[in-house]
């Protein structure tokens, strides 16, 4: 397991967000407040309408909060202190997959796009995409390009990734490998990790902690600590026992919502 | 505009060892197609051209009617300096115009991007110009600004910026909301937003208002010039038809059709060479992997 410091790398706290819509107001979020520590691999597991996606949102610094706080690494929320990575690839099609990965350094400087150019070229070549660098996103499968576009994430050089259902388009065997890619990630790096995704096995076999979200409005129902990845066994009874639990949870928050 | 990518040229990626993933796609061969391209149009044209001779010979037609095409072709090798030198009046105005409605076209999709008033202020002006006939204008240019090679330009430009602005306005607005967020997570200022972003993603679109703006960009020069001018193309096939030398003014039209096609010719080509990326988009119909 990897050292947790004291101090949080995120933390939110009595988070609400509603809108307005013609037919009154529809409330998203309610008093949502959770804690992720430095090196932390935390699932926000949810049903579809439970406001994960507007969560991940206002961490990106993308929507503001209706109320409550949200603080990253001490300061308040702001761009450019998280990446975030989303279920469509977000590719640029008009670049090559060498210039796609380099865009977050080279938005900052050119300088900076030099000086990251060898660390794409070792994820490139981690990834067993190296060898197609200079293809154009058309030309690549969906899961070369998720792959990619993780990459791209990776080389925004911050401390927390949010990851939006990044695998929620693929099939199941392209989805496996790149869960094992994205632990490999995890591992090499010191990275806080936030992954958004309604798929409950995803969760148990990625994350060290899962946080689940009731339907919509969104509320913090369980916090569960799982076993670090590796040991998880996808068959082992125990496994089991914790898929159907926390299902359980999830229906019982479901009704309680109707 | 276009960054030019690290890579020599296109090659299609083979699936390698370390991957079981498919990539890539086998090339269509186009040699067939292309040479059918080629083949039936031209065979098409010559039997037009054949039978037009026929029928000239045949009624015996007088050459103020309908000159025979071996007599237009003996026209243009006979005459060809006065040709060449009418043509390259036109050419020039056209360029100018053409220039000159490109830079006028892409000022005004981005002001009218960027600022929605100006766009809801200009728009229905724009449509409803194009419903001015240009004829109806040519006559107005020669009054305000003479008889010489400016009005000729402002018309050739006229025609020009209007596929221009519209086609590039609709680019910009159709740019990924998502991927404006994705730039806005990274950090990007809204100069990167529009330079990196916005007008690379438009740039499919303001091709396809490039070609239409070639295909008629000679109308404008033409028209200027048949309401007064002392040279060009459309000069020629006036004075030409006023004294019956038919044969000539088949000569201008002959002399005019290429300049648009060169111009189109030109858009494709660059089209091919900077949005090289465009055409394995357009290959791929079918998608390997389900994706949004």
């Amino acid at each position: 397991m990897k050292a947790v410091s004291r101090a949080s790398a995120l933390e939110v706290e009595g988070l609400h967000k509603s809108y307005s819509l013609r037919t009154g107001v529809l409330s998203v979020l309610e008093d949502v407040s959770f804690a992720v520590a430095p090196g932390e691999f935390v699932a926000l597991l949810g049903p579809s309408g439970s406001g994960k996606s507007t969560l991940l949102n206002i961490l990106a610094g993308l929507e503001r909060p209706g109320r409550g706080t949200v603080r990253i690494g001490g300061s308040a929320a702001g761009l450019p202190l998280i990446a975030y990575m989303q279920q469509k690839d977000l590719l640029l099609p008009w670049r090559t997959l060498w210039d796609n990965v380099l865009l977050a350094p080279e938005i900052r400087s050119a300088a900076e796009r030099e000086r990251a150019a060898e660390k794409a070229r070792e994820w490139l070549k981690a990834f067993h995409l190296f060898e197609f660098r200079h293809a154009y996103p058309a030309q690549l499968s969906g899961g070369m390009r998720q792959r990619a576009a993780l990459i791209r994430t990776l080389l925004c050089e911050r401390e927390i990734l949010l990851l939006d259902e990044p695998f929620g388009a693929v099939d199941a065997l392209t989805r496996r490998r790149l869960q094992r890619h994205l632990l490999r990630v995890w591992e090499t790096l010191d990275k806080t990790v936030i992954l958004v995704t309604h798929d409950v096995e995803e969760a148990i076999l990625l994350a060290t902690r899962i946080v689940l979200l009731s339907s919509r409005p969104g509320r913090i129902v369980e916090s569960i600590d799982v076993l670090p990845p590796h040991s998880v066994r996808p068959q082992s009874a125990e496994t089991f026992r914790l898929k159907s639990r926390i299902l359980e949870t999830l229906e019982q928050s479901d009704a309680a919502a109707l | 505009m276009l960054r030019p990518s690290e890579s020599p040229g296109l090659t299609a990626p083979r699936s390698s060892a370390g991957t079981a993933e498919p990539a890539g796609r086998p090339w269509p061969n186009g040699r067939g197609a292309w040479l059918g391209q080629i083949v039936y149009p031209v065979a098409l044209v010559l039997s037009l051209l054949a039978a037009w001779e026929g029928v000239v010979r045949v009624f015996s037609l007088p050459r103020y009617i309908l000159p025979a095409p071996s007599l237009v072709a003996l026209t243009l090798w006979e005459k060809w300096p006065v040709f060449a030198a009418h043509t390259w009046v036109t050419v020039q105005e056209v360029a100018a115009g053409g220039a000159l409605g490109i830079a006028v076209g892409l000022c005004l999709a981005l002001a009218m991007f960027f600022f929605a008033p100006l766009e809801k202020a200009f728009y229905p002006l724009l449509i409803t110009s194009q419903n001015v006939p240009v004829f109806a204008i040519a006559p107005l240019l020669v009054v305000w600004f003479g008889y010489g090679f400016l009005p000729k330009v402002l018309m050739a430009a006229i025609i020009v910026f209007f596929p221009i602005t519209v086609a590039t306005l609709d680019g910009l607005k159709r740019t990924d909301p998502d991927l404006v967020r994705l730039f806005r997570t990274m950090g990007a200022s809204p100069a990167q937003i529009l330079w990196k972003l916005r007008l690379p993603a438009a740039m499919p679109a303001l091709f396809s208002g490039l070609k239409i703006s070639a295909i008629y960009s000679t109308i404008g020069a033409v028209i200027g010039e048949w309401v007064g001018a002392g040279a060009g193309l459309g000069y020629l096939m006036l004075s030409a038809n006023a004294q019956l030398r038919v044969a000539e003014v088949f000569g201008a039209i002959l002399c005019l059709t290429p300049i648009g096609l060169t111009l189109l010719g030109a858009v494709v080509l660059a089209e091919r060479v900077l949005l090289p990326w465009q055409r394995l988009a357009a290959r791929e119909d079918e998608p390997l992997e389900p994706h949004p």
